[in-house]
């Protein structure tokens, strides 16, 4: 919490003001977290968050929109990583959004413990954003985007969150995931150039090698030249999460026998109100993260359970527990980058009319980039 | 809804192509051009559909819209090759398959 309040103080996030009338303070909250690092150890932190649901609209804040780099591009980057040999490293920002300066004139209360002595019937007034802000993400993408364009760097038009910086016969790529950085080149002393900049502007922290991104853990043979995108640990948690730890393991994600349709959705009230206990859209939402990320095998199944979201009945169900049972036996499967010749391939396939209910088509494809799947839809 | 396979695996072919372009232009941006993309289709009549420009009968109902994959080809941005059903990765992605197929789809992918 002290850790918090210093860094809040230095960053000089407010200044403390009279409330002015026909103006409303914000309020706020402290918010303690246990964060788990890759290595097992645990990390405690606090921090200062404003409510900001009060805000209103066109008053406190006017567009809101900060984007996040898409998984395909990094996938796409991690192809061209393992077949170049290139480093990977990781970055993140502390207190990224308290970075972004404030173009809203608001008010908040003083912080719960910390407020000043004597000054207790004061305000502050934001100059810098504020996690909980709406406005938060964008006003500190702006801020970073403006940073690395200063600096030579070039936002891809396909993807506003991946920079590229051509460097003598090198190159050096950098992702942002709001906080969370990779950069990639060729050259050390290049990559290091670049986070002493980054350093010099907001407050970073070193990650070394990229070890995780989005929960999917990044491990590297240099040897063989290979890169691994995993979920097995995400996918451990999913399963234990929704008692499936100990399931059988089955083969394929759908087996033929469940021939789902909406004539199996539910029609008594009692088996609506027992189907209304089962947790099925909040295991759907877990599957959906483990497809999009280095899943595409189980995205045809998701595709087809997700259909009954809205009523489903008990063979839907069973449906969801088979892909679970699937991962179960799965669950260290995982995307494998190798060195090989960087060409985009794809692969098109269609289910004329695979769908019982309205006879819907199923269009589905894949793409490779060296051999290895980056894009794919069903 | 498409009404025949051949336009439902022509759809596909589309969706492929637009993610594709975004692809290709996101790859020329990092300094990776493609020459000639492939896109492998186990259809043969979609393939002979795009093309053909010689409208079939049997065909006239498909949108003006989905004919832009003939100027993607003929721009040479892309190309579209015959692959068999049985060593096509897409399909894992549209039907229920058997264990063997799936750890084959899987494999030819990196997964």
């Amino acid at each position: 919490m002290k850790e918090e309040m210093k860094s809040l103080v230095s960053n000089q996030t407010w200044e403390l003001a009279k409330l002015p009338e026909g103006k409303k303070a914000l309020q706020n909250k402290w918010v303690f977290r246990i964060k788990e690092e890759h290595d097992g150890s645990r990390r405690y932190k606090a921090r200062l968050v404003v409510k900001g649901f009060q805000q209103k609209e066109g008053i406190d804040y006017t567009k809101i929109f900060s984007p996040v780099v898409k998984l395909i591009t990094i996938r796409l980057v991690l192809s061209i990583v393992a077949t170049k040999g290139l480093y990977l490293e990781q970055l993140d920002v502390k207190i990224a959004f308290l970075h972004g300066d404030l173009e809203e004139e608001i008010y908040m209360q003083q912080p719960e413990g910390f407020a000043e002595k004597g000054n207790e019937e004061m305000v502050c007034r934001l100059t810098k954003s504020l996690y909980g802000l709406k406005q938060a993400p964008r006003q500190w993408y702006k801020k970073f985007d403006g940073f690395m364009q200063r600096n030579g760097y070039f936002r891809c038009n396909a993807d506003h969150c991946c920079y590229f910086k051509k460097v003598k016969s090198n190159f050096i790529i950098l992702l942002l995931y709001v906080d969370d950085m990779l950069v990639a080149g060729a050259n050390l002393k290049e990559i290091n150039n670049l986070k002493k900049q980054l350093s010099s502007e907001f407050e970073m922290k070193d990650l070394g090698a990229a070890k995780q991104i989005l929960g999917m853990r990044i491990s590297r043979d240099e040897q063989g030249g290979t890169l691994q995108l995993s979920q097995a640990e995400y996918i451990r948690k999913v399963l234990q999460r929704f008692n499936m730890r100990d399931a059988k393991p089955v083969k394929t994600p759908l087996a033929s026998h469940f021939r789902l349709s909406k004539e199996q959705c539910p029609e008594t009230d009692e088996e609506k109100d027992f189907m209304a206990r089962v947790p099925y859209a909040s295991t759907i939402g877990s599957l959906m993260y483990a497809m999009v990320c280095t899943r595409p095998d189980i995205s045809h199944a998701v595709g087809v359970v997700s259909r009954y979201m809205s009523n489903l009945g008990k063979q839907h169900w069973e449906a969801v527990k088979w892909i679970l049972r699937y991962l179960r036996g799965t669950t260290e499967k995982c995307l494998t980058f190798r060195k090989d010749e960087l060409k985009l391939e794809g692969y098109v396939d269609s289910d004329f009319a695979g769908e019982v209910d309205h006879r819907r088509s199923t269009t589905g494809y894949v793409f490779t980039f060296g051999s290895t799947t980056i894009s794919w839809v069903s | 809804m498409t009404i025949s396979t051949t336009e439902a695996e022509y759809v596909a072919v589309i969706e492929a192509s637009k993610e594709l372009i975004w692809l290709h232009g996101l790859l020329i941006e990092l300094g990776f051009e493609q020459e000639m993309n492939v896109l492998h289709n186990d259809s043969q009549s979609a393939i002979h559909l795009a093309k053909n420009s010689a409208f079939h009968s049997r065909t006239k109902h498909i949108d003006l819209r989905y004919h832009f994959i003939r100027s993607l080809i003929e721009d040479g941005v892309l190309k579209l090759v015959k692959i068999v059903g049985s060593k096509n990765p897409a399909n894992m992605l549209t039907k229920p398959v058997t264990p063997e197929k799936l750890e084959l789809c899987a494999a030819s992918v990196g997964l």
